[in-house]
């Protein structure tokens, strides 16, 4: 279980308070306006930000002031997730070693996680060679070969297309069932949460605000929310 | 049939092309110009050993010169993107801006009175009691005054790089739990090789072409570089054949150098427009923090003696204040202001020349300005345009023109890679809204360019400030720049006075730099 | 900022093409070198002087120096806008008699003031001195009497010259050696280069270097002595007497010969004689006047040197043997 309690996480110009927890194994979406709080929440988890009070505990492990590698997360970021001088396989083998000193076992491992992402044969592009979608795909199968519990997604589809972008999240989706993550994964468009995620977490104003089913929240009457969908 | 009028690519194609030519063309004139003059080329100008002498010794300077640059520039730079809070930074900062653009006799003496026979260090060899002799003349003198000199350049492009790096790039190291050897090896190390073949190739033209510091401090009159061949055939005996060959054969290598970096250059892969000041990964690391320390003291040590033995003019700083001096500073801002002007505005041209056209062709331009001699461009030219106006009348733009062309290859660099950015992400929305040159610069390049353009402008003021001005070599009109006036002191036996114009020079820019630093991390907050 | 450089980038432009604009007055247009004009120079009371009676108006165009004036003069020709050329050296004479772009002068050379005979129909000298080496009386203690002193000790002073490819006292310290040694001068560099500090790029440089210590010599003029006096109020430093003599510099004027203002220039070349002129040569140029005006010289030269001796090579001479002169040198000073 993650349980992220009272947590305050301080800029010069914004405050974000988040209280909230999530079951293991949960497919989470997170949703709320821009500039409401979402990413400083995803820099606190992945500890790109420290929290000045409260903890977050993953399964019973207090991780609230542990480094970036050393935490159960693993971040996708919406954009700049590969290193442009690297091949893709090279990529994923930075989430095993970042010193890309490999076994043939270890890049063995790396060449399944493109194939189960469906970059088999793309493994020696570089990524200006890849296009938006199959960039991402690499990002993901680094978090696969990471094999970190939690893992976090910020607007990882946002420069996607549409039909691009539900069949990336279903990748997401089938994964987090064969592996078992908790996954946090923020979304653009709210609906594209509805039949994939188990629960909706709504931040505005720096905090969390709803966190239930999606269907839930999406028929919602709070004000916020309503302004936010646009209903 | 596909009607002429419609285009599929963002328009003014002729900016280019244009900027192209006013680059080249003149380089083209001027030697045709120069050998009209002698009437012909003076092969045997190359028979002399000297001659092969020079250019092999200019080659070795100028080589050794470069390699130290980038290696020490590039630890400086690493240490300063790592250290980004401590005391005095941006003085530094704005002192690694003022080397650059210091008149070359003032570097020669700045240099002399740490290093010299009387110097600071022999001073202190002496007290305990080791002779330390003239060991400065030779290599040694060109090497510390050509490193002075372009070190900080290096270390501020290198920097500017680095700091470009995205910041997730940074996360992502941090996430993967990177040792500081995996984040110089994936993150820096691309950065830095991506840099490298421009910069070098620029440094290396620089200390190729030195002139009065390789003389001053070399020793020995094979301690010289072509230019002073040059320089000696046009002035001491008029013999433009002579002038003509050699300045030929200074652009062929030249040339060659440009082909070497044109095709080993590759364009930024990816680049933030907005910098931010980054988290870097291997920031908490002990040893790297030792490592840094060391690093920016050897710099501050090495930098800040010479740079101080300008404090000489202190006691003169406020006599040197005359109303000469006004007019002089402020034939020197306008001067630099036409020059950045200019410069960018050249660059820009070039650089959506090279988003349509051959990109290599455009990028060889931008670099080739620095390989032409200037004294034998400025004779060819004025013996070309001889006909058709004054030397009084041509003097200042002529002046602007070939400082314009100095700064011209740094500006090109800037401005290429934010603008190609600017093209891939929106140049299809500019075509299908059927943005004009104006709304699409204003809307769609400026935000991204604003920065490199405003950087590039500094630059090119900053150089042209420095300048001497061969073109003083013909005599150009009454204009007296601020280092003209720093010459005629030292013409006039007035030592003093000229310690105070280079301080008052050196604050000048200083303070100018420090200004600027200070606006970007207002516009990064 | 920027509007406000754009408004003063365009008053220096439009002051700049008004001052082209022809006026009543006629105009006499003089070549000249940057120093003469600039701050220091004598350029501008001169200027004032020959404006107040000549009724005209007198027009420097400045290059760099005499050796860059004598580049543009030949790259100009026929068609040069000069009327005057002030500010040649000897060592240039003889290209410009070639050039044939000057008339002759028309002035008695007894009637000038200088340590030889000078006899050159078109160029007529308006100030001179000699070339020699300035040392700090306070620091150097066995000053040689005689280049060939310097040049044979192999312990004596450490020296600055000036490189003769781009400076006109290197190339005249070059002929002063090849002066005094003739074809032994080779080897004479040979003995003297492992004292030999550098040879910088021109005058300044070296000098400056000299007064930061870094020589216990430098070459300069026998009239150095006096700015320091005059100037500074210093009394150290002082030129050696060399025993061989002093090698000369002599600075001259010509009228060109396509001049449209001939009797403004040839009144011009009598002014430059005159005592209005030659009194601002001591402490203005700091080299001596051609004609000795009737004031004499003033006090800061009165304990300078006076060779018994003046060196000159015959310009023609230079103009052919110059590059085979400098060539021969490098052979001997490289290493």
């Amino acid at each position: 279980m993650l349980r992220v309690d009272k947590i305050e996480v301080n800029y010069p110009d914004f405050v974000g308070h988040y209280d909230f927890t999530l079951a293991r194994g949960t497919m989470a979406a997170l949703v709320g306006p821009s500039g409401g709080g979402k990413t400083t929440l995803f820099h606190a988890l992945a500890g790109f930000e420290l929290p000045t009070s409260g903890t977050m505990v993953f399964d019973g492990i207090d991780f609230t002031y542990a480094a970036p590698a050393e935490r159960p997360s693993a971040m996708l970021f919406q954009d700049h997730n590969l290193l442009p001088h690297l091949t893709a396989r090279q990529n994923v083998a930075l989430g095993i070693e970042p010193n890309l000193r490999l076994s043939p076992e270890q890049w063995a491992i790396a060449d399944e996680a493109l194939h189960r992402v469906g970059l088999g044969a793309f493994g020696e592009r570089l990524p200006q060679a890849l296009s938006g979608g199959q960039r991402q795909r690499v990002a993901i199968a680094r978090a696969l070969v990471r094999a970190k519990p939690l893992l976090l997604l910020d607007e990882p589809f946002g420069a996607l297309d549409p039909g691009l972008r539900k069949e990336m999240i279903a990748l997401v989706a089938s994964l987090q069932r064969e592996r078992g993550f908790t996954v946090i994964m923020s979304l653009h468009t709210p609906h594209d949460a509805i039949g994939v995620a188990d629960r909706m977490v709504f931040v505005a104003d720096g905090s969390v605000q709803m966190n239930d089913a999606p269907e839930r929240v999406l028929a919602s009457d709070a004000p916020m929310i309503r302004q936010f969908l646009g209903r | 049939m596909r009607p002429s009028s419609v285009s599929t690519s963002n328009g003014q194609k002729w900016l280019g092309p244009l900027a192209a030519a006013a680059i080249a063309l003149p380089a083209i004139v001027a030697l045709g110009g120069l050998a009209m003059a002698g009437e012909g080329f003076d092969w045997s100008a190359l028979a002399h050993p000297h001659i092969r002498r020079v250019i092999i010794f200019s080659g070795l300077q100028a080589f050794v010169s470069t390699v130290l640059s980038l290696i020490v520039g590039a630890a400086l730079a690493l240490a300063l993107a790592r250290r980004r809070d401590f005391l005095g930074r941006h003085l530094f900062l704005a002192l690694l801006a003022t080397t650059t653009v210091l008149p070359s006799i003032v570097v020669v003496f700045a240099i002399v009175a740490i290093y010299g026979r009387s110097g600071v260090v022999n001073e202190a060899l002496a007290a305990i009691g080791i002779e330390g002799g003239s060991w400065l003349y030779g290599l040694p003198g060109i090497l510390i005054a050509h490193v002075f000199l372009n070190m900080p350049f290096a270390a501020r492009v290198y920097l500017h790089a680095l700091d470009h790096t995205p910041a997730e790039h940074h996360r992502l190291a941090a996430e993967l739990g990177m040792r500081p050897a995996a984040v110089f090896r994936h993150l820096d190390w691309p950065r830095l090789k991506g840099e490298t073949p421009g910069l070098a190739a620029l440094i290396f033209l620089l200390c190729f072409i030195s002139f009065a510091i390789v003389l001053a401090l070399g020793g020995g009159p094979d301690r010289a570089t072509l230019e002073v061949a040059i320089y000696d055939a046009l002035r001491g005996e008029g013999d433009f054949a002579r002038a003509a060959l050699l300045a030929f054969v200074q652009i062929i290598i030249g040339l060659v150098l440009t082909l070497i970096v044109v095709t080993q250059q590759r364009r930024p892969d990816e680049d933030h427009g907005l910098q931010q000041t980054i988290a870097r990964a291997d920031q908490g690391s002990l040893t790297l923090r030792r490592f840094d320390a060391c690093i920016i003291a050897l710099a501050i040590l090495f930098l800040v003696p010479p740079l101080a033995s300008l404090l000489d003019g202190v006691p003169v700083l406020f006599t040197v204040l005359s109303a000469d001096m006004a007019q002089a500073l402020t034939t020197s801002l306008i001067l630099a202001a036409c020059s950045a002007v200019l410069t960018t505005a050249l660059a820009y041209a070039m650089a959506r020349g090279a988003l349509h056209g051959p990109r290599a062709l455009y990028g060889g331009i931008a670099y080739l300005a620095l390989a032409m001699p200037p004294f034998a461009m400025v004779a060819g030219l004025y013996f070309v345009l001889r006909p058709l106006a004054d030397m009084m009348t041509l003097g200042p733009p002529l002046i602007v023109f070939i400082n314009a062309l100095m700064a011209l290859p740094f500006a090109y660099r800037l401005i290429e890679a934010p603008l190609a950015i600017a093209e891939e992400r929106h140049g299809k929305l500019a075509l299908s809204l059927g943005m004009k040159a104006a709304s699409r610069f204003r809307l769609i390049e400026w935000p991204l360019l604003a920065r490199p353009l405003k950087n590039a402008a500094a630059l090119a003021a900053a150089l042209s400030l420095g300048d001497f001005g061969v073109i003083a070599f013909f005599g150009g009109g009454d204009l007296i720049t601020l280092p003209l006036m720093l010459y005629q002191q030292l013409g006039a036996y007035r030592m003093e006075e000229a310690a105070g114009t280079a301080l008052f020079l050196a604050i000048l820019v200083f303070f100018f730099a420090l200004g600027a630093l200070k606006d970007r991390d207002d516009a990064a907050r | 900022m920027l509007s406000r450089l754009v408004v003063s980038a365009a008053l220096t432009l439009s002051l700049w093409a008004g001052s082209a604009v022809a006026q009543d007055k006629p105009t006499l247009t003089v070549y000249t070198y940057s120093s003469f004009v600039g701050k220091y120079g004598p350029g501008n009371a001169v200027k004032q002087a020959f404006e107040a009676e000549c009724q005209c108006t007198l027009n420097y165009v400045a290059a760099d120096d005499a050796g860059s004036l004598m580049a543009r003069l030949k790259l100009e020709g026929t068609a040069t806008k000069a009327d005057v050329v002030l500010g040649l050296d000897a060592n240039l004479a003889g290209e410009a008699a070639a050039s044939g772009l000057f008339v002759p002068h028309g002035v008695d050379p007894k009637t000038l003031s200088l340590p030889i005979a000078w006899n050159d129909p078109v160029l007529v000298p308006f100030d001179w001195g000699y070339l020699a080496f300035i040392y700090d009386s306070t620091k150097l203690q066995n000053v040689p009497k005689s280049l060939k002193e310097l040049v044979s000790n192999a312990n004596g002073p450490k020296i600055v010259v000036q490189d003769p490819r781009t400076s006109a006292p290197g190339l005249g310290f070059l002929l002063w050696m090849t002066s005094v040694y003739g074809d032994g001068a080779a080897d004479a560099w040979k003995q003297l280069r492992p004292r030999i500090i550098t040879f910088t790029k021109g005058w300044s440089e070296a000098y400056g270097l000299f007064l930061k210590g870094e020589a216990d010599m430098v070459v300069s003029y026998t009239t150095s002595p006096a700015y320091h006096i005059a100037i500074e109020k210093k009394n150290q430093y002082k030129a050696a007497p060399f025993s061989e003599g002093h090698y000369l510099t002599i600075e001259l004027a010509g009228v060109t010969k396509t001049t449209q203002q001939k009797d403004l220039a040839n009144r011009f070349i009598q002014f430059m004689l005159s005592d209005a002129f030659q009194a601002k040569m001591p402490e203005g140029n700091f080299m001596y006047p051609a004609r000795t005006p009737k004031a004499g010289l003033p006090t800061s030269y009165a304990d300078l040197i006076k060779p018994d001796k003046a060196l000159l090579m015959p310009p023609a001479d230079i103009m052919q043997r110059r590059r085979a002169l400098i060539d021969a040198w490098l052979d001997a000073t490289a290493r």
